[in-house]
């Protein structure tokens, strides 16, 4: 599908090749070898930083809260006893932190990142979305960022949260679920009426 | 909501454009060597003092703060029964004689020493104040004196009863 996808590995589930890799790393990591955990980091930062930077939608604190969730994790590692799949654990990190953090922080301007990846301009759905779909054919891909982005702060931290994991990281209602410590009705359930808030916000856009 | 609603795939299709939201590049390089040179600054920082050291072995071991704590009472208390002991053998009483305060051997204990001038004479009462203001009608005369009617008097001695 789109390069992006490609770019960022799909979640580790329980069971590939990646999580039983992530489980020997962990392994290492624990009898402190910090190079294994730095691999640790650069398999997970990306999607980390994503879900975070749509959380916040601020490079800055993206970083910030990225960096502090990968350090409290190297601090609690110890304590991690395979349970989840180290993604699942760090996401938790970074997610409950952001969460707090976002709760703590006022309303500020948001910053959004003025690097939009090139290949945006060839991707077949985002080609398709403006030339077909919308009547808005002269839509500014800047001017389409700070919609989406403005339209996504309107939404509250968990429903936010939601929509970032599930419609733009592309992780399922059970890894969501376990993210979230909630079942997989719960997800769903609020899903929909984020689904259904970010309809109404955009809909010049989708009509 | 069903995930085939066209009106779903229509929003699916819009979010998906944030992937391409991407940090300035190189961003994910630099990433984990910045996390890593953070992670030792913060473990240098946590020991940089020798007092912070000692505290954290106290945080990360009770077992060690409560050795400590027993060592440092057990001191203590030798302490005190060293300085009973140097008290016992060495015991001190105020000087009284002269003009000027000082510390001596109790009276007592230089006459059984004695062996010339000191053990030819015993403190009286009086001589425990060699210096003490007394009135100069005389002891008992007025409890109230004024400050003006008070004055020095030399230490009184007196030859030891043989």
């Amino acid at each position: 599908m789109m390069e992006a996808v490609l770019v960022n590995p799909p979640p580790a589930a329980a069971d590939t090749p990646i999580a039983v890799e992530d489980r020997v790393l962990v392994k290492q990591a624990q009898r402190g070898d910090f190079e294994a955990y730095d691999e640790l980091v650069r398999r997970h930062q990306e999607r980390i930083y994503a879900t975070l930077y749509n959380m916040t939608s601020n490079h800055e604190d993206a970083h910030d809260l990225a960096q502090e969730a990968f350090i409290k994790g190297f601090r609690a590692l110890k304590s991690f006893k395979g349970e989840a799949s180290f993604f699942t654990w760090i996401y938790r990190i970074a997610v409950n932190r952001t969460i707090n953090f976002l709760k703590q922080r006022k309303r500020r301007p948001q910053m959004s990142l003025n690097d939009l990846d090139y290949r945006v301009e060839h991707d077949p759905d985002f080609i398709a979305l403006i030339s077909e779909n919308t009547p808005r054919r002269d839509l500014n891909l800047l001017e389409l960022q700070e919609k989406l982005n403005e339209a996504m702060q309107k939404l509250s931290h968990i429903h936010r949260l939601v929509v970032t994991l599930h419609d733009i990281q592309g992780l399922s209602h059970d890894e969501i679920g376990k993210i979230m410590d909630c079942n997989t009705g719960t997800v769903r359930s609020r899903l929909f009426y984020a689904r259904q808030q970010l309809q109404a916000y955009l809909s010049d856009y989708l009509t | 909501m069903n995930e085939s609603d066209p009106n779903i795939q229509k929003l699916q299709n819009l979010l998906s454009c944030k992937r391409h939201e991407q940090p300035p590049p190189g961003y994910f390089e630099r990433f984990p060597d910045e996390l890593r040179r953070r992670l030792e600054a913060e473990e240098l920082g946590e020991y940089s003092s020798l007092w912070h050291w000692f505290v954290t072995q106290f945080d990360a071991q009770p077992i060690v703060a409560c050795a400590y704590g027993v060592a440092l009472s057990g001191l203590l208390l030798a302490g005190f029964n060293l300085s009973d002991v140097f008290e016992s053998e060495v015991p001190l009483a105020p000087v009284s004689a002269g003009p000027w305060m000082g510390w001596a051997p109790p009276a007592g204990r230089v006459a059984d020493q004695s062996a010339g001038f000191a053990g030819r004479y015993q403190e009286t009462a009086a001589a425990t104040f060699p210096a003490a203001l007394i009135p100069v009608n005389g002891i008992g005369s007025s409890r109230f004196a004024s400050p003006n009617s008070l004055q020095a008097r030399p230490a009184l001695f007196m030859p030891l009863e043989n």
